[in-house]
């Protein structure tokens, strides 16, 4: 995966729509809203724009599939702008935004384009986040809603249950993490939990969802969209003083070992053979990373990532946040934007962004000095995830 | 219709007609002699598509179990708050079953043992898994007792 002999591709642009709950604006209009300021942050007209990506599925079921209202995919951005330029675009069905972001880079070095718009739009529906009043009791379901285990919090509260049980971890340690996204969120501007700071209290008397999982480890759902606009790294050097090369990537190719639920084991067997792909095809190695941007769906997701891409052993991160590793002063900085915990439930894009804005030193009031290359990942090690990693020239 | 039934299929079906005779029963690959569960068309240790299902003895420990607090279907369909479990079964190291648990039930912590019963729901019979009302004294004995 080596890009020595390719041109590469920059991230150039970023941008964000605003992030609602009790929505007021359509999700077309907030895609809209983040694509054109990605584009404008990039010095560019939609003109310029001459490929599209995205993953557009919606992050729980029942979805009915309506561009511009519950999705918004290839088919509401072509009919929503004129894209006079457009010559190449992909919808990824599976591998969240990671994989949108690879396609286009692939596309640029393969010369199907040159100038690639990529975002990801999340609709949040009215109603009981995740309740469901017939759930699927088809194909692998039907050993498993019949117990009422149906929601995805289920199963990750069942891998971090058993995580607590194999390191002798408590909920407390978690507590450095959670408060330490929402204390960076106060930095950052776009964030819907900006405002509303959380104590280590605060953290350990919120509301139990499915036992060890409370309400603060889930991300908080938003409607809303992200967008960056991603360069031929020639071109970027030409026109743009400040790119985050994408020097480095890797999917989740790993089969899980039960398609019932999550296990404890494939969080690290999985997730270590993405990282072992993206630390090989870039050369680098964690401790070359100055911030981690590590996807956040709920918060164990931080453990096993942490551990997974070997920033310290198995077992070993309750400890290694507890040591304050993850603070903006620590040794690497992590979700220095909040996270999907405190900015809002983007998918990963705004974990892209935030890794992108701070090798570039854009990344204002919680600008770590001297960053200069930062890892990102998209999903779960237990889903179809992928990784980044971003450098500044 | 019980919306909680599960909605047998082709490749499931042995899995059910063994459970409405009170005995668990999951695939093994004739290849590699490894169970596998859910069914699947070829096995994902070896890739044979040998496979055949076998009884196995319904005994196992809790592997992880979590209390459901959050009200994710209708209290006409599923009361919360209720317990859901991962079951590793005995014959092989994740080889897991999911069950369930209600509150009023004595209560379980993950390592302990338990082994499988069968409850009727719907047209079907459902595996779930209880404290041992067994003896595990021989390792291939019957599991619990079926209705």
């Amino acid at each position: 995966m080596t890009m020595s002999s390719q041109p590469g591709a920059a991230i150039v642009g970023v941008g964000h729509s605003s992030l609602q709950r009790g929505a007021q604006d359509s999700l077309g209009a907030l895609t809209a809203q983040a694509c054109m300021a990605a584009v404008s942050d990039a010095g560019l007209k939609p003109e310029d724009i001459d490929g599209l990506a995205t993953y557009p599925k919606a992050p729980y079921s029942g979805s009915a599939g309506v561009q511009g209202s519950d999705v918004a995919g290839i088919d509401f951005m072509l009919s929503r702008f004129p894209w006079p330029r457009l010559r190449w675009f992909a919808e990824l069905q599976t591998g969240m935004i990671a994989s949108a972001v690879i396609e286009a880079v692939h596309a640029i070095n393969a010369g199907a384009c040159e100038v690639a718009l990529v975002w990801r739009a999340l609709h949040n529906p009215t109603g009981n986040y995740g309740s469901y009043t017939a759930p699927s009791r088809s194909g692998d379901a039907q050993f498993t809603a019949p117990y009422g285990l149906v929601s995805i919090l289920q199963w990750h509260a069942l891998a971090y249950a058993r995580y607590l049980h194999e390191h002798g971890a408590s909920r407390e340690a978690m507590a450095e993490v959670v408060t330490q996204q929402r204390s960076n969120a106060a930095r950052n501007p776009v964030a819907y939990f900006r405002d509303k700071p959380l104590t280590k209290d605060g953290y350990l008397s919120s509301r139990m969802i499915s036992d060890p999982l409370s309400l603060l480890d889930c991300d908080l759902p938003i409607q809303g969209c992200a967008a960056v606009v991603i360069a031929r790294s020639d071109l970027s050097e030409r026109s743009w003083d400040r790119a985050a090369n994408i020097v480095g990537y890797a999917q989740n190719l790993a089969p899980l070992s039960t398609g019932l639920h999550y296990t404890l084991a494939d969080t690290f067997t999985v997730g270590r053979k993405l990282a072992d792909s993206l630390w090989s095809g870039c050369g680098l190695a964690p401790s070359d990373m100055d911030t981690a941007q590590l996807y956040d769906g709920f918060s164990p997701t931080i453990y096993y990532w942490l551990e997974a891409l070997g920033f310290c052993g198995r077992g070993e991160a309750p400890g290694f946040v507890s040591e304050g590793n993850i603070s903006p002063t620590g040794g690497l900085p992590l979700n220095t934007f909040g996270g999907s915990l405190s900015e809002g439930r983007l998918h990963g894009i705004g974990h892209v962004i935030e890794a992108a804005r701070q090798v570039t030193g854009r990344a204002g009031d919680r600008q770590i000095p001297d960053a200069r290359t930062s890892v990102v990942t998209t999903g779960s090690p237990l889903l179809r995830s992928g990784a980044l990693v971003l450098q500044s020239s | 219709m019980d919306l909680l039934e599960p909605a047998v299929d082709d490749m499931s079906r042995p899995f059910w007609e063994a459970a409405a005779r009170g005995k668990l029963a999951v695939q093994k690959c004739d290849s590699c002699a490894g169970y596998l569960h859910p069914p699947r068309a070829g096995c994902p240790q070896c890739g044979s598509a040998d496979l055949a299902f076998a009884e196995v003895s319904g005994r196992g420990i809790v592997h992880s179990i979590s209390r459901t607090e959050q009200a994710f279907l209708p209290a006409e369909v599923r009361k919360s708050p209720y317990y859901v479990m991962i079951v590793e079964l005995e014959e092989q190291p994740g080889l897991y079953l999911v069950s369930d648990r209600e509150l009023h039930e004595p209560s379980l912590a993950i390592a302990d043992r338990v082994e499988a019963h069968f409850i009727q729901r719907g047209t079907t019979w459902l595996p779930r898994f209880e404290l041992p009302t067994t003896q595990p004294t021989s390792s291939d004995g019957p599991a619990g007792g079926a209705e």
